[in-house]
């Protein structure tokens, strides 16, 4: 198959950007979006000129560090897809492919396509976990918890922090992502006795770190390569709301 | 053990991103009831009475007094903070991707991103324009008088009927009321999705609710001027 290819250049992140055109031959409808950039960045060693600088690292949907805009979409057309697990054969053999970085103020450009997303980091840091003295590890069964919340729980634990969620939502909110790791805490006993202090923590970061607001246009759940519900966007709030009428404190234990 | 103890100095409230989406909800909803009231009492234009019921309705909202005074200035509150937290909102979400995207699509699926969803601000802003001309125009807009059943009262049927004569009005308030629709069909589940009501089972619910619900209530309001427009009969 033969690509026309329009991707978005960088030299460093203050730099301004430009598009440049390039064009791949001789690529196999089975090959991977991402490699198919590696074929074009051998060419463009061979050329002696700076390949495209991108981000991967597992090339199997499950570390989330690859994450392009093609096309206008969040890791491509496809559906519950990461872009190194993007087949070639979902583009008409010819056309021409439009790559940009993911984003967002929150995910400054550091070269090329690629993006510093250390701000979901962050958000985590600020609660994404529960405190335990740690000692020998306890029966997994020790405390019973009913299948559909484990289901449920183990739904928002599938992220994987790519960002794609914060990349194709129009007001660049991290609120999916947020909410999938709140909610994953929230559903479970394990999270119960940080979750007023966590909720509140974890939404302030978000703040700071300057995402958007969410305004519900539900393009980060199409965008997800997890399939990640919208549904957690709302436990998020239902936590949060709860924790503001409580003063933001944990509830009296005994 | 206790980590976020000692990190968290800051208290929740309601001037997060999450806490703004709540005050857009809540007074959102609220709004959509009002309109929902005032659609209601606003059909008996087609009662084909004359305007008697209307102008009944109206005379016994006016007898409320002080209550009514009351629940204009609620009314008027919710509109203003609605309307204050969603630019708010919308400059922050502008804020948060100062460089755009040159090219942005939606990836269909799951996704609830639609015209609709995309101009809340400006379907918000033509409905911020239309508000003011509205109110100007029937309650702040010349008093005519009436007898029904010995009463004297004001005859706001034929306030309505005459403004609605004007093509020129009855097209413009029929095509704002599209805007309007817009603006519902996103804003009722969005309301409620905000406010953290809605599950995997009520979720679509909602949705779809919202949907019907936009075209019941604007579909209303479209068809109140021009039916008026061309169908009632000036009154004597
Ligand atoms: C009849 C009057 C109105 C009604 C019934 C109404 C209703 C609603 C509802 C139910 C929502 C959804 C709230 C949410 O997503 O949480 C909403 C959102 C919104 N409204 Fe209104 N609204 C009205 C007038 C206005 C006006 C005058 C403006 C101002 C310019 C406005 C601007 C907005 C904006 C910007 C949003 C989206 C907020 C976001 O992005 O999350 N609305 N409205
Ligand atoms: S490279 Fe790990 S998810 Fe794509």
């Amino acid at each position: 198959m033969k690509f026309r290819l329009k991707i978005w250049r960088q030299a460093g992140p203050d730099q301004p950007g430009r598009f440049e055109e390039y064009t791949v031959d001789n690529i196999s409808p089975d090959m991977s979006f991402l490699e198919m950039l590696d074929e074009l960045n051998e060419e463009l060693v061979r050329q002696d000129k700076d390949p495209i600088a991108f981000d991967s690292d597992c090339r199997e949907g499950i570390c989330g560090a690859c994450g392009l805009m093609i096309n206008g979409m969040a890791h491509g057309p496809k559906l519950g897809c990461t872009t190194c697990e993007l087949r070639m054969r979902e583009f008409p053999d010819g056309s021409l492919i439009t790559v940009e970085p993911f984003r967002a103020d929150a995910f400054p450009v550091i070269k090329d396509l690629v993006v510093d997303r250390s701000a979901l980091d962050r958000i985590i840091a600020a609660g994404g976990y529960i405190s335990v003295n740690t000692g020998s590890a306890p029966d997994a069964n020790a405390i019973p918890i009913p299948k559909e919340i484990a289901e449920e729980a183990m739904d928002a634990a599938a992220c994987i922090g790519c960002g794609a969620c914060v990349a194709a939502c129009p007001n660049a909110s991290a609120a999916l992502f947020t909410g999938a790791k709140i909610s994953q805490l929230a559903l479970l006993p394990q999270g119960h006795p940080e979750r007023e202090r966590r909720v509140i923590s974890m939404v302030n970061q978000m703040d700071i770190e300057g995402f958007g607001n969410c305004s519900n246009h539900g393009e980060c759940e199409a965008a997800c390569p997890k399939g990640i519900s919208i549904v957690n966007i709302a436990r998020m709030r239902r936590e949060y709301i709860r924790a503001v009428r409580t003063g933001g404190q944990v509830r009296a234990s005994v | 053990m206790h980590g976020m103890a000692k990190d968290v100095t800051r208290k929740g409230t309601w001037q997060t991103s999450l806490g703004r989406k709540v005050i857009m909800g809540l007074t959102g909803i609220l709004l959509i009831g009002y309109l929902i009231i005032h659609l209601t009492a606003n059909l008996l234009v087609f009662a084909g009475d004359g305007g008697r019921l209307l102008n009944l309705y109206s005379h016994s909202l006016h007898q409320l007094g002080p209550l009514l005074f009351v629940a204009r200035i609620a009314l008027a509150a919710l509109f203003i903070f609605h309307i204050i937290t969603g630019i708010r909102v919308v400059i922050q979400n502008r804020k948060a991707r100062s460089t755009r995207y040159t090219m942005a699509a939606s990836k269909g699926g799951p996704s609830k991103m639609t015209p609709a969803s995309r101009w809340m601000a400006i379907t918000g802003l033509i409905l911020l324009f239309f508000v003011p001309w509205h109110v100007n125009m029937f309650t702040l807009g010349p008093y005519y008088e009436t007898v029904i059943d010995g009463v004297p009262m004001r005859d706001l049927y034929r306030l309505v009927v005459e403004r609605f004569k004007d093509p020129a009005i009855a097209f413009t308030y029929a095509a704002v009321m599209l805007f309007l629709c817009m603006h519902l069909a996103h804003g009722f589940w969005s309301a409620l999705q905000s406010l953290g009501a809605l599950n995997r089972r009520w979720l679509p619910v909602a949705y779809t609710v919202g949907v019907i619900l936009a075209i019941l209530v604007a579909g209303g309001f479209f068809i109140l001027p021009l039916y008026t427009y061309f169908f009632v009969p000036m009154p004597a």
